[in-house]
Parts: structure tokens; sequence; C-alpha cells
């Protein structure tokens, strides 16, 4: 006699499947939540070390740093420096400005203007502090700056707001 | 009159769980991706923040005067460390994760009859890749710093 499958059987088959496929869709989407929020960090990361690498190049070339003013935390800040080390007195003026969602970067140089963006798309916030060491037997002094850099991503990419923070001293050398 | 026998005849209990075990071997390799991935993420974010810690110090020390107390020569644990500028900012340069180790060595070098002498700065941050404070530390990144007189 041929024989099919019973409403019965259907149904608990039905929900065997279900059952299996419910966790391994929860282990799937933990892991998947996991990865993002790994990625979209690294994201962040990538962008944070970037930007504060071409802040840090820009101020090891600067000899005069022009803002933000001594004791004032600024979300801009502003310096000259020297542009190509083979041609004497080339100078340039560097802005970094924070625009909440990328840092744009503007070179001014032989009345030309250079702008970048960076941390694009990625909610930024950046401050800028004058620091200065005087050597108390000497009377000599040491500037730099004390940057407090976050980089974080926007809630629809990554679901929550993944932060990344750097803080940096970087002190100039040529001055 | 010959009978075929066809009987009806779901799966054994053995099949299920051979079936049920092939879909888990098959699922490891996806889970593990996930894991390494987050790994990856966990060890290039500790390269950034020891690479942070060790740079903002010896920023600070070549900053500092040849004869300051804070050079004295040898190796110091520095993970907390508050300094003022001229101007009174206070700068926090402390390590705030608990994992990472930050280590300062001195040593200095003057030469007979030449004027000058140096210090060689070096500032070490070691910490344990799987993040277990127990476990003994199994990354260290170093960076140095010459200081004339």
């Amino acid at each position: 006699m041929k024989k099919g499958l019973t409403l019965i059987e259907i149904c608990i088959g039905v929900v065997i499947v279900s059952l299996l496929m419910v966790t391994i869709m929860k282990l799937l989407g933990t892991g998947m939540s996991g990865s993002q929020k790994g990625l979209s960090h690294l994201a962040n990361m990538e962008a944070a070390s970037i930007l504060m690498s071409q802040i840090e190049y820009d101020l090891m070339r600067a000899y005069e740093l022009t803002d933000p003013p001594v004791g004032e935390k600024s979300i801009s800040a502003r310096w000259k420096m020297l542009t190509d080390e083979t041609i004497p007195d080339t100078t340039a003026t560097v802005t970094y400005q924070n625009l909440d969602e990328a840092v744009k970067r503007t070179l001014i140089e032989d009345g030309s203007t250079l702008e970048h963006t960076y941390c694009r798309g990625l909610k930024t916030v950046i401050s800028f502090e004058k620091v200065r060491f005087t050597d108390p037997k000497t009377g000599g002094e040491k500037q730099g700056l004390w940057i407090n850099l976050s980089v974080a991503s926007p809630k629809k990419i990554s679901g929550e707001t993944e932060k990344f923070e750097l803080k940096r001293l970087i002190m100039c050398k040529n001055f | 009159m010959q009978q075929i026998s066809n009987p009806s005849r779901g799966f054994s209990l053995t099949e299920i769980m051979v079936a049920c075990l092939a879909l888990g071997i098959m699922l490891i390799p996806v889970f593990m991706m996930f894991s390494q991935g987050s790994a990856g993420t966990t060890k290039n974010r500790n390269d950034i923040l020891a690479q942070q810690h060790a740079s903002n110090l010896l920023a600070y020390a070549t900053s500092m005067n040849y004869d300051d107390t804070f050079l004295k020569t040898g190796s110091q644990e520095v993970n907390e460390k508050k300094v003022n500028s001229s101007d009174g900012t206070e700068i926090d340069l402390s390590i705030s994760e608990d994992i990472f180790k930050r280590s300062m060595e001195i040593k200095e070098y003057t030469f007979p009859g030449f004027t000058y002498a140096y210090k060689l700065i070096t500032v070490s941050v070691k910490w344990s890749q799987t993040g277990d404070k127990k476990t003994e530390n199994n990354r260290e990144i170093k960076i140095s710093g010459l200081l004339n007189k």
C-alpha cells in the first residue's frame, strides 16, 4: 500500500527544522553582528591612524604654531610649516578643522589652496591643545600639541556606535 | 499472487544524528572565521594603542631637560603619568587599559674628550595578545629617541 506523510508527521518535521533553523540563524546572526562590529571598528582605527599620521607628519615640519592660543582647547588648529626640504624658505600654512562627520585639512601654499578630507562619513570629535614645556634652567621652550581624536561609526552601519579614541602628544622638532 | 513489500520507512535516530554532526562540522569553519576576524581586530587595536602609549611617553621624555630627574638612567615602570605644561594644562599620559605595561629605559653615553653626552631613551610597551592579565605578555613594542646635552 502506498503511504504518504500524515499531517502530524509533516508538522513535527516542520517544528524540528524550524527549531534547528532558529538556533543556526541566531548563531549566524551573532557572528555576523560581531563581524560587522569588528569591521566598523577596524575602519575607525584605520581612519583615525591615517589622520593622526598626517597630523604628526605636518607637525614635524612645523616652525610656528598659530592656533589654538595657549590655554585653549579647540576643534581646529593651524600652523606654519616647511613644505620642501630641498628648496629653502618653502613654507605653507596648514589647518585642521573638525566637521563632525570628517576632518578637513587645508594647505595653503603659494596662494593655492589644497583641501583633503579625512574620516569621511564617520562621526569625528577632535580637540587640539597647545602644550609648552619650559626648561627652568635654560629658559628654552618646547612646543607641541595634545590631540584627542575620537572616531565612531554611524549607527546605520554598525548597529551601534563603535568608537575608537586616540590621544597623542606630538612635540615639534623645529623650534 | 506475489505481494510487493513497500514498507513505510522514516529516518532512524542514527541517521539524524549523523546528519546533525555533518551540519555541525560544516558550520565550524564559519564560526571560526568570525572569531578569527574578531581576534584580528583586537590585535590591530592593541598594536595601535601600544604605539600611542609608547609615542606619548617618548615625546614627553625627549622634551625634558637632559638633567631632569625624570630622565635618571636605568629602567622604570611608567604606567601612570600626569604632566603639567608650563601653562598649567594637565596632560594625562597614563595607560587606561589594564593589559598594557609600559617601561622606560635610559642609558647615558659619554665619550672621553667629547663635550657632548647622549641619553638613549627606550620606551617599551608589553601586553598579552589574548588580553588575559595572568598570561605572559607575549607582545611588545619598543621605540627609542636620543637626547643630547
